[in-house]
């Protein structure tokens, strides 16, 4: 009896899970029907899931009309520019905040933490004039560098900063190690899984930006797929298929990447948000 | 050579220098200007700035557009409560210890990962005119002709909600699962020996446990509702009545080249944010001290 009940409770689980697997998929399956479909009507119902004359047609029609392979290369640099930048500043900047003892390092750090309190949105305005003044207006540098010295980056890594034993870094320095090396070369490997969290999460955001790089980009083959995305409709007015098949193609190598790295995401929130 | 104290400074020095001369250029310069900016007409060609007082903050105060704005925003906090409920329903299921459970994780986090403007296109076409929704709708007999979700002022913000919803859930979802992985299990064990019933320990262990990190859920998650911008964005372009407040700053200073305005407009915002930022923060107090 309490084995039938048990199966009962497995078996409803698992529905549960499979009915809420549907929910947040349906929209991406639905999608990546359409992407194949030909000629056909597309709003019929039922709905087809499986299009009567598959084709590529829609794929071919995508890599004609927009430049999605640059678009893609663009997310890249772009997103490897902000990642690299987020994590070498918040690593150098919350070393000597955690690791050195000096007057003054307690203010220093609190003048660091004071803008996640402040809600600043003029940022938006000013930083795009700071852009053009500079001489960025339309770079690569100029989507990442308002973000390159991420506030919460610098508090995550000196909280695991704070964690290191001082006589490991001692050690180091009476073998002749400078500061810098010290830094480079022993405390940061000890914190790496907080700099590959912190590297996640600066990933995503700079993958998924638009509003930034929409306003500091002009030039079509600068625009990172995001910002090439929405501007598709202008393009393909009403071809729902090809714009489906576009978005198929911005979402594959995202989700491959999360496939494999998967593990650090939740393991990155477990060190973030608690600490 | 220096003393030991004297290279403390210069070592410290020279590693903040660069992170915090960024910094003052794009985090802190901005607070002071964006003040000054809003009591001028900017010239965005001459880079010039004319003193003009209060017109801007006159003008936007006589902006409609600035009140469906802020009452759009006020109504988007709805999504707030509903995001924190579903997503702790749905870590507390994917924490069970089950086969395959990775893969449901994997599934639900889909539409964090693609992005909100992946997102936003594949609803735009959902809620078509001729779209699937109004097709099961139809179907189903629930109504007799199609809705203009997008066009008519009176779905518009909900459908916006609806994607924010959608795609909100997964990614709270992950933070409270850790949450959930940070409380020792050998406190369940315990409550199980004494005979608490699943729904006791989630009551009385769980929730207790999970405070912070529904505290802070709450604030990011209302910050963000407040900040709604790529939904407006892509959706409905700010049409049928979904203006927000951060589609109209970037509507006055990109479409209508008003710096002046928008600045004015970030001023008010920004008071806006802080004082929901206020609200949050005794609210973190007080759990705090309840703990």
């Amino acid at each position: 009896m309490k084995k039938i009940l048990k199966f009962i409770k497995y078996m409803m689980t698992y529905s549960l899970l499979i009915l809420l697997a549907v929910f947040f998929t349906f929209p991406f399956l639905w999608i990546l029907s359409t992407s194949f479909k030909g000629p056909e009507n597309l709003f019929t119902w039922p709905p087809q899931f499986i299009p009567e004359h598959p084709t590529l047609e829609n794929y071919v029609n995508v890599f004609k009309r927009i430049p999605m392979a640059r678009y893609f290369l663009n997310t890249v640099i772009i997103t490897s520019l902000g990642v690299v930048f987020q994590v070498f500043f918040a690593s150098l900047a919350a070393y000597p905040l955690a690791r050195l003892r000096w007057k003054g390092r307690d203010l220093v750090f609190k003048l660091i933490l004071l803008p996640l309190l402040i809600p600043m949105q003029g940022a938006l305005i000013v930083n795009f004039i700071t852009i053009v003044r500079f001489g960025l207006y339309n770079t690569y540098i100029a989507v990442v560098l308002p973000s390159a010295v991420s506030v919460f980056g610098i508090f995550l890594m000196r909280q695991h900063y704070l964690s290191v034993p001082p006589e490991i870094e001692d050690a180091a320095r009476i073998d002749g190690c400078n500061e810098f090396q010290v830094f480079w070369k022993i405390t940061f490997p000890l914190v790496r899984p907080a700099a590959m969290a912190l590297a996640i999460f600066a990933f995503t955001a700079h993958w998924n930006s638009f509003l930034w790089p929409l306003i500091v980009l002009r030039d079509e083959t600068r625009y990172p797929l995001q910002v090439g995305l929405a501007q598709l409709n202008s393009v393909f007015e009403a071809n729902f298929r090809s714009v489906a098949a576009a978005l198929v193609l911005t979402m594959v190598p995202i989700l491959i990447f999360f496939y494999f790295t998967q593990r650090y995401f939740i393991e990155g929130y477990k060190g973030a948000v608690i600490k | 050579m220096l003393s030991r104290k004297a290279q403390v400074y210069l070592i410290a020095f020279s590693f903040l220098i660069a992170p915090l001369t960024l910094l003052a250029i794009f985090t802190y310069y901005p607070i002071i200007r964006g003040v000054v900016l809003s009591f001028t007409d900017y010239n965005m060609m001459l880079g010039k700035a004319k003193w003009v007082g209060f017109r801007n903050y006159i003008e936007l105060f006589k902006d409609e557009e600035f009140y469906v704005a802020l009452k759009n925003i006020l109504r988007y906090l709805i999504v707030v409560p509903f995001i924190q409920f579903f997503s702790i329903l749905l870590a507390v299921l994917v924490n069970k210890r089950l086969p395959g459970i990775r893969f449901f994780r994997t599934l639900f986090y889909v539409p964090v990962i693609t992005g909100a403007v992946v997102v936003s296109i594949t609803w735009r076409w959902i809620f078509h005119i001729d779209g699937i929704l109004n097709g099961l709708l139809l179907h189903m007999g629930l109504i007799k002709e199609p809705i203009a979700w997008l066009s008519d002022p009176r779905y518009a913000l909900c459908a916006a909600m609806f994607v924010t919803f959608w795609r909100g859930l997964g990614y709270y979802m992950v933070i409270y699962l850790a949450g959930l992985q940070n409380i020792p299990s050998e406190l369940y064990e315990a409550a199980r020996i004494d005979g608490a019933s699943s729904r006791q320990i989630f009551i009385r262990i769980t929730l207790p446990l999970l405070k912070p990190t529904i505290l802070f859920c709450f604030l990011i998650s209302t910050l963000a509702a407040l900040k709604i911008f790529e939904e407006v964005f892509l959706l409905t372009q700010g049409g049928a009545e979904t203006t927000t407040m951060m589609y109209l700053i970037y509507d006055y200073a990109f479409n209508r080249y008003e710096f002046g305005t928008s600045a004015a407009l970030s001023v008010v915002f920004s008071g806006i944010l802080l004082m929901f930022t206020v609200i949050n923060f005794k609210f973190f107090r007080a759990g705090s001290e309840g703990r």
